[in-house]
């Protein structure tokens, strides 16, 4: 009964302490998504803050967000990002700490936002496996073919078919990598999954196309992705423009009208210049 | 050089004024030299520290040294189009103010590049932009344009005062140094019918040239704008709406040097208020002209609500950001001249002068609001995104560097007073006077009528 009645008195002083505490009125709470991403080159961890501005949550910008794997100390520091205006972060692993997460099979990382004068304190956590994504990529009767398998390795080293593990093929463009095939790609209890290929892309000048197979935002192993160069794209003629005479060009390749003008504008303007100082002369000449 | 009995006067009254100095000169001329020394102590601090110690970050990469490059660029037309359209039309009270003009423009065009200098982060690639760089660029167009106006204005200077220079030789200096000066200057110019045929010639053609140079020249830095895909500078009208805010500028500076002048020299009898109404009423008239320009850019901007030309009149229209300077650069600037100066009961030599000043002030601000708020723009979102890399604000080296620019400007026109009478003191032998040709026309239709 005592304990209750501590406990109640407690509840009531902490709840008393919240509604006339200053400091914390003004503090937004936040929320922290945290990504990760890896292929054979790099890994990234990707942050998303939103803070609760007028009863809605929206991207915070400005926020140092601190990155941690393993556990919240400071000897696990990864590094810090700060958000940008769509409060979105990305931090790409340095070579050192890529190398050591590739050989660890299940790694934790955290995301943690210190409170401040604006927001209230935020930690938020994912974990990530490890992962055998194979690609076999096969021309079979003109058809172009993508074999996908799925398996995890345990600690026998035996590997084990991964169903249910849902893949996106893209192809890496300028701006956006374009999506290829079904939406919905599923490996099957064998871990296998395939697509047929259109033979209608545009690659580069010797039909080269970047050929992206990715686990996307998976619970277990987040996103990870395969990569090749193929060539089975339709080769494009690219015209280097500033090889061409145009005004984007070189200096060695400014259009030829353009050369004319200026030249006889500055050839007249100098031209007159040199006449009056020319008449000077005269006038000294015949002052003398 | 034989003078005529006006131009002795003339003469006789501006030299004890060009050899001595007053007390209140030299304090004010002491003035100047401090701001002038605080310049150069703001020009050592970014030389030592680097352009850190300026607002100026990755994103806005222009601040208040490019806005002080424009304005003085603009006041530079007080010469070439006012002196220059008023000689070929043989307007006959041009005489006491195209000197001041021409002037204003050398010292405007020397200043105003200087900015650039002051801008450019490394100045020991300077020699990069002749050796790399590329005739397609309007910067480069700027580079010859300038440098090609800067000696047509010096030329168009030196003839109009050849005539005063051998004046000047002739007179009986006490200081054997202005003797050389002068005689070396003079060009041997006695006035003979040959050599004045001579320099009419060259005086014509000068001013006609010069009018289209300065065109181009404002065109040519409005095209630096224009020609970016920037929100608020990618716009077709921006080269006539330079140059009608550059000649509404360099007017209002004109003006003002004239009032400033007509006072420390008591040119009441050479500056009238005869100028200062012709000169105002051409300030009106560019007002006009230049508020439908504006009303032109703003509204069509507005009316086609792409995001990021509407990012950048946000800005402008929010009382938080650009809003009062906006209001006062492109309403109260152009809105008070015209009214001050349409209504003749408002109109006089102080009160044309003090609408200046508040023309003058509202196109820098306007330089202003044409450069930051562009730049505060992104085009694309920021990582790492910290408010100074947005925001700009100039620091005290920036202030320092521009109240020196404008310390220099009156300091080399005050030295210009001491070296050549400030208003023209002999008049040429001048071809057609097209106003008294009309006249005497006139005479004649009305004769056979």
């Amino acid at each position: 009964m005592r304990a209750i009645i501590v406990t109640l008195i407690g509840l009531i002083l902490s709840g008393f302490s919240i509604l006339f505490d200053p400091s914390g009125e003004d503090k937004a709470p936040v929320r922290v998504y945290l990504e990760s991403f890896r292929n054979a080159e790099m890994h990234q961890l990707s942050v998303r803050v939103l803070s609760k501005t007028e009863k809605r949550y929206l991207p915070a910008a400005g926020v140092e967000v601190f990155l941690y794997s393993s556990e919240i100390i400071d000897s696990n520091l990864l590094g810090t990002i700060v958000t940008a205006s769509n409060g979105q972060g990305t931090y790409t692993f340095s070579p050192a700490q890529f190398e050591s997460a590739e050989k660890t099979k299940v790694a934790k990382y955290f995301a943690v936002i210190h409170e401040n004068e604006n927001l209230k304190g935020k930690e938020t956590a994912i974990s990530v496996e490890d992962v055998n994504l194979s690609v076999k990529y096969i021309i079979e009767d003109s058809i172009k073919q993508i074999y996908v398998n799925v398996t995890e390795t345990d600690s026998t080293g035996n590997t084990i078919p991964q169903e249910d593990v849902q893949i996106k093929f893209l192809v890496e463009r300028p701006l956006s990598p374009l999506p290829v095939g079904d939406e919905y790609n599923t490996t099957d209890e064998e871990g296998n999954v395939s697509m047929e290929f259109p033979d209608d892309l545009p690659g580069d000048t010797e039909g080269n196309l970047k050929i992206l197979v990715r686990i996307v935002e998976n619970e277990k192993y987040g996103s990870v992705e395969v990569s090749k160069i193929i060539k089975w794209g339709i080769p494009i003629f690219v015209s280097d423009k500033t090889i061409e005479r145009s005004l984007w060009a070189s200096s060695a390749n400014a259009p030829i009208a353009l050369l004319i003008f200026i030249n006889a504008l500055i050839l007249a303007v100098w031209g007159v210049i040199f006449y009056i100082v020319n008449k000077l002369f005269r006038i000294r000449k015949i002052g003398i | 050089m034989d003078l005529d009995q006006k131009s002795t006067r003339t003469l006789n009254y501006f030299v004890p004024q060009m050899v001595t100095i007053s007390k209140s000169g030299i304090l004010q001329l002491s003035i100047l030299i401090l701001f002038i020394m605080g310049g150069f102590y703001a020009l050592y601090i970014q030389i030592v520290d680097g352009h850190i110690v300026t607002g100026m970050r990755d994103n806005v990469v222009w601040g208040l040294y490019i806005a002080n490059f424009i304005f003085f660029i603009g006041i530079s037309y007080a010469g070439a189009l006012i002196s220059g359209i008023l000689h070929l039309l043989r307007v006959e009270w041009r005489h006491p103010i195209i000197r001041i003009a021409e002037i204003i423009t050398i010292i405007s065009t020397i200043i105003g590049p200087a900015y650039i200098l002051l801008c450019m982060g490394r100045l020991d690639r300077l020699h990069h932009l002749v050796l790399y760089g590329r005739i397609q660029s309007p910067i480069i167009w700027d580079v010859l344009a300038i440098s090609t106006y800067l000696i047509g204005s010096i030329i168009f200077l030196y003839l109009a005062t050849i005539r005063d220079l051998a004046a000047l030789r002739d007179y009986p200096f006490k200081s054997k140094w202005r003797h050389t000066l002068y005689k070396f200057f003079a060009v041997n110019f006695n006035g003979n019918s040959k050599q004045n045929r001579y320099l009419e010639r060259g005086l014509n053609i000068m001013s006609a040239i010069i009018i289209p140079l300065a065109v181009l020249v404002h065109s040519v830095l409005a095209w630096i704008f224009g020609m970016t895909l920037r929100p608020g500078w990618h716009s077709t009208i921006f080269a006539p709406y330079f140059v009608v805010a550059a000649v509404f500028s360099g007017t209002g500076v004109l003006i003002i040097a004239l009032w400033v002048f007509r006072k420390y020299y008591h040119l009441e009898s050479y500056i009238t208020k005869i100028h200062f109404n012709y000169l105002g009423i051409i300030l009106m008239i560019l007002g006009a002209l230049y508020a439908y320009f504006t009303f032109s850019e703003y509204l069509t901007s507005w009316y086609g609500s792409e995001t990021w030309e509407m990012e950048v009149l946000y800005k402008l229209f929010d009382p938080h950001e650009y809003w009062w300077w906006f209001f006062f650069a492109a309403i109260v600037g152009v809105v008070v001249p015209i009214l001050v100066i349409l209504i003749p009961q408002f109109r006089s030599i102080n009160s044309i002068t003090a609408v200046s000043v508040i023309a003058v002030f509202a196109l820098w601000v306007k330089r202003y609001l044409i450069i930051i708020p562009t730049l505060e723009t992104p085009l694309l979102p920021l990582q790492d995104m910290r408010p100074e890399y947005i925001h700009y604000t100039p620091t005290a080296i920036e202030w320092l560097l521009t109240f020196a620019g404008v310390a220099m400007f009156c300091f080399l026109f005050f030295l210009f007073s001491k070296f050549l009478p400030i208003v023209s003191v002999v008049k040429g032998e001048e071809g057609t006077n097209y106003a008294e040709l009309r006249k005497t026309v006139m005479q004649r239709i009305i004769k056979r009528t």
